[in-house]
């Protein structure tokens, strides 16, 4: 039986070929699955937590939900040094700083922090408003309680911000 | 085998009809939903500035009015990035198209393709 055979040059052309295709230009972060299935399961609680005190809370029934807030609180941070620790592509670093040479851009990309790459990687910056939020949320729990319409306001505003985190993070998940 | 300069052309077009339409629609639908969450922010605190728990709460009132400022750049912020993603998907997107092209005509020839560009000297 006679073995047909590609030739060795036209293997050569098709692998390089496929290798050239992998090469792509990104101008934002990679896609990390971990993150989006731990900031999923972590909005879960948080909602748990926000039904629970819907109806607002007294300070005394602080202590059955302190816990709660310190796990929250303590799974965002991590996740928002996830986030900040991913390596940012080089062409997006350097458009960040080619951002930061314009006084608006750099006021709205820079921040409080001074970093340029929170444009090219937002999803930091919006973890960490969350941190605060819950952070403020607990202190006026075990303060003074949670008054109906305050718990509406930390809820929305909590939405807000994991909302842009879920939003950027699943967007980097590439369609090809 | 010569390039179809005309079917090329189409292949262009509908790549980046794709890539940008994907984008722009993502953007579209996630700037509608955070504007109504940020302008039903703003009214629920000044709601609850006027007879609400904020009223006597100069504290959690000026709490959550920098941080409807913070959630407002972090909007910006998540735009910008998105729009990012997007310049990105259309690139790929026309540099697959032509680069496949004249590497498939290179290929039937026998000869070997040439790199994809990338953008910019850093990311070569």
């Amino acid at each position: 039986m006679r073995v047909m055979r590609r030739p060795l040059g036209l293997t050569l052309v098709l692998v390089l070929g496929a290798f050239l295709a992998a090469c792509e230009t990104q101008l934002a972060p990679p896609y990390d699955e971990t993150l989006v299935e731990e900031l999923t399961a972590a909005d879960e609680k948080t909602l748990v937590l926000f039904s629970a005190v819907s109806d607002g809370s007294e300070a005394s029934a602080f202590p059955q939900f302190g816990p709660r807030y310190e796990e929250l609180i303590g799974k965002f941070g991590a996740l928002g040094h996830r986030a900040e620790a991913r390596p940012v592509p080089p062409l997006a670093q350097k458009l960040a700083d080619q951002l930061a040479k314009y006084k608006v851009l750099r006021e709205v990309c820079g921040g409080d922090q001074g970093d340029p790459g929170s444009c090219v990687n937002s999803s930091p910056s919006a973890i960490n408003t969350i941190v605060e939020n819950l952070s403020k949320m607990r202190q006026t729990h075990k303060a003074t309680g949670l008054q109906e319409d305050a718990v509406a306001l930390f809820e929305n505003a909590y939405k807000i911000s994991i909302q842009q985190a879920m939003t950027v993070e699943t967007a980097l998940k590439r369609s090809q | 085998m010569p390039i179809d300069v005309g079917k090329l052309v189409e292949d262009i077009m509908n790549a980046l009809k794709g890539a940008v339409g994907d984008g722009w629609s993502k953007i579209a639908g996630f700037a509608e939903k955070q504007s109504k969450m940020l302008a039903n922010q703003a009214a629920m605190i000044t709601q609850s500035r006027i007879d609400g728990s904020l009223k006597d709460d100069d504290d959690l009132f000026e709490f959550f009015v920098d941080q409807l400022k913070e959630m407002t750049e972090n909007f910006a912020r998540s735009v910008a990035t998105l729009t990012l993603l997007t310049i990105e998907e259309a690139w790929n997107a026309v540099v697959h198209v032509i680069w496949g092209t004249i590497n498939s005509a290179l290929s039937s020839a026998r000869m070997a393709g040439i790199p994809i560009p990338t953008l910019g000297p850093a990311s070569a």
